[in-house]
């Protein structure tokens, strides 16, 4: 009986010590001439990510030193954390949620924006009787749970004039095109003008579309570049040379899109390919809202930041203030 | 009343200490920054999370979670049972219905959660529907392979008497079958926790499943803790009554020789 | 009562286990059946209970070959078989729920007979409170609720010590006569055959052979140490080497 006892808590602690902090692997030997970096996509590959492939595959990253190893999340809330965590060196993710992240302690910082504008838009029936948020009082929005969203549709129908409080919002978990396509709801926030909405629109459900933006809603970065706090104190040359790769895999894109796709598309078609229209479409659509104009790729103004967490705090989506030019970092 | 408390601690008392210490190591390494506190917060900070939202917790989404178990579990009870017994009885609806039995259990609910989100909407039916999938499952099988096994000589005795199929059923193949039976109720009432839980986070308005969800988009690890902790409590104590019921209606199956 | 006529029967293309059988019982008799195990007397009452069918030949009761021949006799397997969830006097009353008989009618018969078996006050016990031979007198008296005139036992006391069948056979032979039943009985035990039966029929290879037992009833145990017993004995023992 004290053998087996014995036996029982000596597995127990080696359990507990394996579960223990793992260090994330950061090959700075002489012998390595990469540095491996780790970086978790915000979802599944799609267009928008398109530069990280044209950057991999054409060697912008080994010029600058870095071994890039792209990686999937499991949940949309995955990336932010285990960043904080320091198990990924960087993550993509949304300007509003590093506001959200930060007010509760948790030390990550932005440090490129991605895609400049909402990408999240408010979606209707084209044929439907809403054609301004207003016309949303009395009836249904599906949405995927996340404050946020409350506060975008809550912002919209203000700023049209209707009351907010007599929209429904109904959580339709994480599968949003069910929602519309079964006519469950009467429209549908959180999900992407440069996504869903080419979806319902190929199942022969055109949307029309309202832009956040138009409605006080601030016109927030939808994709940013997140890393630790640590992270980015430590070790900023990675970084650098990070945005500095990006940068020209972004040019690359711009100048030819449709090899920059095909780049993405083949990356994919080894496990599971992607819809050449959808995506063609929705490059289309992502890259005027991914230029910085004269400002180098990934520049964040620090009014958009000041803007958003000024919003967010007013709509109660985070409770306490948080300092806005603490969350990001310029390169 | 106080020999069993007695008996209890004896028996439990070794599992109570583990438990005291993993949670005191789990503290103390929180507290020591060695785990990050918003991916595992500290037992401390999940108590407190779970008394400042007693109210929501228990008031609101524990009654509706618990409400969609109850339910899917009752019906999951009956209809695993007929079709159980069903498929005792005729060769035909067992060779028609095992394979799809099966086949259900091993679509992924991403596929079918579209189907019943057109059917039942995001009412309390769709999270009812997930709940019933997962748990009816151990019941048919538990029933249909627990009356199989009932003695076939005890079937010959009753036969010798001039029993039908029926009463050699009721007599003997159903006794026989119960502790079985129970053993399937019991995996079930748990399946039933975990089929709400994800049934909610096909789109909920309450719920502990719900709760949760919209916690971690607000990345508030307490209190999804707090609320994947009541979950649990929930599936113990629904496990513990289904084994309190079987005690008391195997009193007398136990004296098998 | 019952005439076994040239029966065959073999389990699925095997040998069969015996050909052209012919046996019979008349009523109020206690006929044992001795084989080695193997020669197909457990077969054989399975065949007379209608669990199966014969091959060829025929069973009849009192002479007529009946259509359903299930529930016509009482059956008293190997094993007691009593439901280890029911108390004794449940036990008891099973064929009487099986036949959906009204058991309040029968109670008062049945407590008497419960005290005639010696287990008046195991009324409410559970089988796994019992030892072997009280549980084997519940399930002869169960196998006497069915009602039924015939009754077949399939090596009752076969599992018992010897101490607790000798008292077996002294409690049988001394109840005999109240029974007012007919009995095929199936054992090895040639010493109980012969103790018990008034005629024994041996089930071998070649075929069946019968002895008549010439012992006067109503008998005692004690007659085993009689000569007249021996005498029996040693007939039935040639009877049966008569073969190799």
């Amino acid at each position: 009986m004290k053998k087996s006892f014995l036996i029982l808590v000596s597995l127990l602690l080696l359990i507990l010590s394996a579960c223990g902090k793992e260090t994330a692997e950061k090959s700075d030997s002489s012998k390595d001439k990469l540095q491996k970096v780790s970086l978790m996509l915000d979802w599944y590959p799609n267009a928008v990510h398109s530069f990280l492939f044209v950057a991999e595959e054409k060697g912008y990253f080994k010029e600058k030193g870095l071994d890039v190893d792209i990686q999937m999340p499991a949940d949309t809330n995955d990336p932010l954390k285990l960043v904080a965590a320091n198990q990924i060196d960087m993550a993509m993710s949304y300007q509003p949620q590093v506001l959200v992240a930060r007010s509760e302690d948790i030390p990550v910082q932005s440090f490129g924006a991605i895609v400049r504008h909402p990408l999240n838009q408010l979606m209707v029936p084209a044929d439907g009787p809403v054609q301004s948020p207003k016309d949303l009082v009395g009836k249904t929005i599906g949405y995927p749970s996340i404050p946020l969203d409350e506060a975008i549709v809550g912002t919209m129908v203000k700023a049209d004039g209707g009351d907010d409080k007599k929209v429904k919002m109904v959580d339709v978990g994480w599968d949003l095109i069910p929602a519309m396509a079964t006519k469950k709801t009467d429209a549908l926030i959180g999900g992407y003008i440069n996504h869903e909405k080419l979806l319902l629109e190929k199942e022969g459900h055109p949307m029309r579309t309202l832009n956040p933006a138009d409605y006080g809603v601030p016109d927030y970065y939808e994709l940013v570049l997140v890393a630790s706090e640590k992270g980015l104190k430590d070790k900023p040359e990675v970084f650098k040379k990070f945005m500095a790769a990006i940068t020209k895999g972004q040019k690359y894109v711009q100048d030819h899109p449709e090899d920059g796709l095909t780049t993405l598309m083949n990356h994919e078609d080894k496990t599971s390919p992607l819809e050449k229209d959808v995506e063609t479409k929705s490059l289309e659509i992502l890259l005027p809202l991914m230029d910085a104009k004269e400002k180098p790729f990934g520049y964040q103004d620090p009014q958009t930041w000041e803007k958003t967490a000024q919003w967010l705090k007013d709509n109660k989506v985070i409770k306490e203030t948080v300092k806005a030019e603490d969350a990001f970092v310029n390169y | 009343m106080k020999a069993s408390l007695k008996k209890w601690t004896e028996e439990y008392g070794l599992f109570l200490l583990v438990v005291l210490l993993l949670i005191s190591g789990w503290e103390w390494a929180v507290r020591q920054a060695m785990i990050p506190s918003f991916i595992m917060p500290a037992p401390s900070a999940i108590w407190g999370a779970l008394l400042e939202n007693k109210q929501l917790l228990f008031e609101e989404h524990l009654p509706a979670t618990l409400k969609e178990v109850l339910i899917g579990f009752g019906l999951s009870v009956i209809g695993g049972l007929i079709l159980g017994v069903g498929m005792h009885f005729s060769r035909s609806i067992e060779k028609v219905l095992y394979p799809f039995l099966v086949i259900s259990q091993t679509v992924p609910l991403i596929a079918i959660s579209p189907i019943f989100i057109m059917w039942f909407g995001y009412s309390i039916w769709s999270k009812i529907a997930v709940t019933i999938l997962t748990a009816f499952f151990p019941i048919v099988v538990s029933t249909y392979d627990g009356l199989k096994t009932g003695g076939n000589e005890y079937r010959e005795l009753l036969l010798t008497m001039g029993a039908n199929r029926w009463t050699i059923f009721k007599k003997i193949q159903l006794p026989m079958a119960l502790p079985v039976i129970f053993s399937g109720l019991k995996l079930s009432v748990v399946y039933c926790v975990v089929g709400a839980t994800i049934g909610e986070w096909l789109g909920a308005s309450e719920g502990l499943g719900y709760f949760s969800r919209r916690m971690s988009g607000n990345l508030q690890a307490d209190s999804v803790f707090a609320s994947i902790f009541l979950l649990s409590m929930l599936g113990i104590l629904l496990f513990l009554l289904i084994g309190l019921l079987e005690k008391q209606v195997l009193k007398n199956k136990n004296r098998y020789n | 009562m019952l005439s076994i006529q040239g029966l065959s029967y073999s389990f699925e293309k095997e040998k069969p286990i015996f050909q052209g059988l012919t046996l019979d019982v008349r009523r109020g008799e206690f006929v044992s059946v001795i084989g080695t195990s193997g020669s197909g007397k457990s077969t054989l009452f399975k065949l007379v209970t209608g669990l199966l069918e014969p091959n060829q030949g025929d069973i009849l009761f009192d002479g007529q070959k009946t259509g359903k021949r299930l529930g016509r006799v009482g059956y008293m397997p190997q094993k007691d078989l009593l439901l280890p969830w029911k108390t004794v006097l449940e036990n008891v009353l099973l064929p009487l729920e099986v036949t959906k008989e009204r058991k309040q009618a029968r109670l008062p018969e049945i407590k008497k007979w419960l005290a005639r078996f010696g287990l008046a006050e195991y009324e409410s016990s559970y089988p796994s409170e019992l030892s072997g031979g009280m549980k084997q007198r519940v399930a002869f008296l169960r196998t006497l609720m069915t009602g039924k005139e015939l009754l077949l036992l399939d090596e009752p006391f076969g599992a018992l010590d010897s101490m607790t069948k000798r008292k077996m056979h002294k409690w049988l032979l001394g109840l005999w006569g109240e029974l007012q039943k007919t009995v095929l009985f199936i054992t090895h035990d040639l010493e109980e055959a012969i103790l018990l039966s008034d005629r024994v029929y041996v089930l071998q290879d070649t075929g069946i052979k019968e002895l008549k037992v010439n012992l006067p009833r109503p008998r005692s145990s004690q007659l085993i140490y009689q000569s007249e017993f021996l005498t029996m004995r040693k007939e039935l023992e040639m009877l049966i080497h008569n073969e190799s």
